[in-house]
């Protein structure tokens, strides 16, 4: 068992989230959930957990469709930031848009910053497999 | 000396001549003598002029039957002084024979009172003759018994091709002459002095020895010669140069000849109508043509057209009548078309034409034909039904067809080309394009093409120009340019035939537009079965995760949390099928259900469905809406549609202001305009303007917003043929402003 880590998930869906920390609380207790509803709402909480210093996630499950700002949209505007921290945040991209055909599409064009794209629905053993 | 006339009769076959006391004494007749001839004694005594001329006035008398009285003139040395006297001579044939010949003549011979003054005068006589054989325009000769010149007059030196008449002494016609003419007239003359009978204007064909080709006619009169005591010395006569009349003669015969032929051949028959000052109506003469045209022979009308009439058609006859009598009236032409019936043929359209002439003695000839013209008739009367079935076709066919000429210039327009340019034809022909207000740039490319076509002599094809008329309306035109040649002339023109398509190219241009909006929806719809699916994939998974949570929950509240977000999942499920079948259900209504709707109805009734988000939210409206109007339209989608931009506007309101909505309504040309604005939240449309009506977008972070009201209303809207468009600012309000129809 690792140090405890912090996961943050941003997705507008409430059912979701909820299972998601559910699945985490019960498999991966040590770890510290947080939760954002779209993008923007997740960037201006990560820009004051950076600003208070107080603990930055560690990996983000990021949803695609979602209003205000979109996944995309957080990728592109969490550069900035991302890049003033020292500390190395894994990105999972996890939305039902991920298919088969376009998962290539999508690791090509953020291969970088995003560490994997999974598909949802996401079962336990998956997020197990990612988030140890 | 009292006998001054005797009875006489003298019987021809036996040349016995009887007669009184007057007569013998005269011819110095012994009155013993029972038996008197003429030829022994009494021709040999007249003088040779008075015996010829005895002898024509005889001959008149016979030739005439009698009709022309015989009479004559004598001279005599009378009595014992032999005292000169002039005896008159009358009588008649008496007895014919069965073949017309004079058997027996009988009259009076009666001393002339007056002394003749021959004897004194006979100098005079002779300078004055001689004058006169030489100033005739006739040939005088003489000839002895062997029919050689003594004497000719100058007229027939001249002919002769002599210089002086003396030079013919001694010459033959056989060196004047043509042997043929030569001969015959020398038998003549033979005969004359063999018989002592002359011959009076025989015509006669002469040759001449020096030029074969010269042929003249000649009518000739030839008498015995006798010299002072009656002894036959031989011949003369004079001759008359009758070339020009034997011309004329041949002319005439020959022309009569070929106007027989020609009305033999000509269609219809000719004729000759005269109408005396008497008024006596007669035809002298009548082509045989009648006999096929009025199965009458000629003769029929010899003196009435009565017959001609009574083969005239009922109805027409009065016409024919009244032209023919206007004709005679007043001498003008006549010229009419009518019926007649044929025993053979039936009912035939002739026409008649003549042109009378008044002759000198008053009386009227008219020459003039008549014709069959039935056939013609069939065939004008076909032409003259074509041309106005075509000119009718002409002019009512949509189609603008005209025809310009080389320049440019309108030679030909049909209605509908008049009625295009606004102009009366007779304004319209003689213009160029640019006299009707053509644009230049356009002017200019019709007559390039036109000379294209003229030269090429191929057509010309167009299939879209679009103009755009004055009242700012565009039309479109499809035009086929061929090759014409105008009538009366062989100058080049083009025949122009233009269809208009507009109807056709607005159809097309509004397919354009549904198919765009086809496209559009289809693309949504796409991208809404991407949604959907997704949609539906992710509340499936959150279920099939939250199920499996439920099982893992180890306390009853936690089991209880969990069934609360799997209801809410659950939900969430339910909903997005019932997104689905809205969709599904909006693409499948169709147009057809419409219904008079009255926009402010609906706009009470939406308002009363949001009544308490109205009343809880202190919402104002300010509303302009024409009382009466309405629209043809689909109710249901009315209502939804205003229900939506309503909702929508009462929703994304400013928190801390008090809503304002504006509703307006109002027709503007063909179309009926909705605008619903607000004084809420406004949109950054450059960052969210595509996204606006697509699915679950929503902007505000609204927990009602489901992102599909927009998406539907846009649907709604453009499956009836409308449009919705957005003016929006962020924190400016938002205008929705909606073509209905």
């Amino acid at each position: 068992m690792s140090t405890a880590k912090n996961i943050c998930i941003i997705d507008d869906d409430k059912v979701y989230t909820f299972g998601v920390k559910k699945i985490i609380k019960n498999h991966l207790p040590q770890n510290k959930v947080t939760s954002y509803e779209n993008g923007r709402i997740a960037l201006e909480g990560i820009q004051k957990a950076f600003d208070e210093n107080l603990p930055l996630p560690d990996y983000i499950l990021l949803d695609i469709d979602m209003p205000e700002l979109n996944g995309w949209g957080f990728l592109k505007e969490f550069e900035e930031l991302r890049g003033k921290m020292d500390k190395k945040i894994e990105i999972f991209v996890i939305s039902s848009r991920v298919e088969n055909n376009t998962h290539l599409l999508f690791k090509m064009e953020w291969d970088d910053k995003v560490s994997d794209f999974i598909r949802k629905p996401v079962n336990v053993e998956r997020l197990k497999e990612i988030l140890v | 000396m009292s006998l001054t006339k005797a009875y006489w009769r003298w019987d021809i076959e036996s040349d016995l001549v009887e007669g009184g006391e007057f007569l013998e004494s005269l011819f110095k007749l012994n009155g013993d003598n029972e038996t008197i001839h003429f030829k022994e004694a009494i021709r040999p005594q007249l003088k040779e002029e008075e015996r010829v001329l005895l002898k024509d006035h005889f001959n008149e008398h016979v030739e005439s039957k009698g009709e022309i009285p015989f009479r004559g003139e004598t001279t005599h040395l009378f009595g014992e002084e032999n005292e000169p006297v002039s005896v008159l001579w009358f009588g008649e044939v008496i007895r014919w024979s069965k073949e017309g010949k004079p058997l027996q003549m009988a009259g009076l011979a009666k001393k002339k009172v007056d002394k003749p003054l021959r004897k004194k005068l006979s100098k005079v006589e002779a300078f004055l003759f001689f004058r006169l054989m030489d100033h005739l325009n006739e040939s005088i000769f003489f000839k002895d018994l062997e029919s050689r010149f003594i004497r000719i007059n100058k007229e027939c030196a001249r002919k002769f091709g002599l210089d002086d008449p003396s030079e013919a002494v001694g010459k033959t016609d056989f060196d004047i002459f043509g042997i043929e003419h030569a001969q015959e007239a020398f038998e003549d003359e033979q005969r004359i002095i063999a018989t002592e009978e002359p011959i009076f204007q025989k015509v006669e064909k002469e040759t001449f020895a020096d030029d074969r080709t010269k042929i003249k006619w000649a009518s000739t009169s030839k008498l015995p010669l006798y010299d002072e005591n009656g002894e036959l010395i031989g011949t003369f006569g004079i001759t008359r140069d009758i070339t020009h009349q034997k011309s004329i003669e041949e002319s005439l015969r020959h022309n009569d000849e070929l106007f027989t032929k020609l009305s033999e051949l000509a269609p219809g028959f000719l004729y000759l109508h005269e109408v005396d000052v008497d008024g006596n109506v007669s035809f002298p003469f009548v082509s045989d043509g009648i006999k096929e045209m009025f199965a009458l022979p000629p003769e029929a009308i010899q003196n009435s057209f009565s017959p001609l009439m009574k083969k005239v058609h009922r109805e027409d006859l009065k016409r024919v009548m009244k032209s023919i009598s206007e004709s005679v009236k007043n001498a003008t032409e006549w010229d009419c078309e009518y019926r007649i019936i044929h025993p053979e043929k039936g009912w035939r359209w002739v026409k008649g034409k003549a042109k009378p002439e008044i002759q000198e003695d008053g009386s009227l000839l008219s020459p003039g034909f008549i014709t069959d013209i039935t056939e013609i008739k069939a065939v004008s009367e076909a032409n003259a039904e074509l041309k106005q079935q075509f000119q009718s076709v002409f002019n009512t066919v949509p189609n603008l067809i005209f025809v310009k000429d080389g320049v440019g210039k309108y030679v030909m327009a049909n209605d509908a080309a008049c009625k295009f340019f606004g102009k009366e034809r007779e304004e319209l022909l003689g213009s160029t394009d640019l006299d009707l207000g053509v644009p230049k740039e356009k002017a200019d490319m019709f007559l390039e093409a036109d000379a294209e076509v003229i030269e090429t002599k191929a057509p010309q094809f167009f299939s879209e120009i679009k103009t755009t008329l004055a009242n700012g309306e565009d039309v479109w035109h499809q035009t086929i340019k061929v090759p014409f040649q105008q009538t009366g002339t062989n100058k080049p023109a083009v025949l122009t035939i233009v269809t208009d398509i507009t109807e056709r190219k607005q159809k097309e241009l509004e397919l354009n537009e549904t198919l765009d909006i086809i496209g559009d929806q289809n693309k949504r719809l796409t991208n809404f079965a991407h949604i959907v699916s997704h949609n539906l994939r992710n509340h499936a998974g959150n279920i099939s995760m939250l199920l499996t949570l439920y099982d893992t929950d180890e306390s009853e509240e936690e089991q209880e949390e969990t069934l609360g977000y799997l209801k809410t999942a659950s939900d969430r499920l339910n909903e997005s099928i019932n997104d689905l079948n809205e969709i599904v259900d909006l693409q499948q209504k169709t147009i057809n259900q419409h219904k008079e709707v009255n926009i402010n109805e609906y706009v009470t009734k939406t308002k009363e469905v949001l009544l308490t988000e109205i009343l809880k939210h202190n919402v104002t409206f300010e509303e302009d809406i024409p009382k009466g109007l309405s629209l043809e339209y689909n109710p249901a989608y009315l209502e939804s549609i205003m229900l939506n931009l309503l909702s929508n506007a009462i929703k994304y309101r400013k928190p801390e202001l008090n809503p304002i909505i504006g509703i307006k309504a109002y027709e503007e040309g063909e179309h009926t305009f909705f605008e619903v604005s607000d004084n809420g939240l406004g949109l950054d449309l450059e960052k969210h303007g595509e996204k606006l009506f697509g699915m679950y977008n929503t902007f505000h972070g609204n927990e009602n917003s489901k992102g599909i009201g927009l998406f539907i209303t846009k649907n709604q809207i453009e499956s009836m043929g409308g449009k919705i468009s957005v003016e929006s600012e962020s924190g400016h309000g938002t205008t929705f402003k909606i073509r209905l129809k």
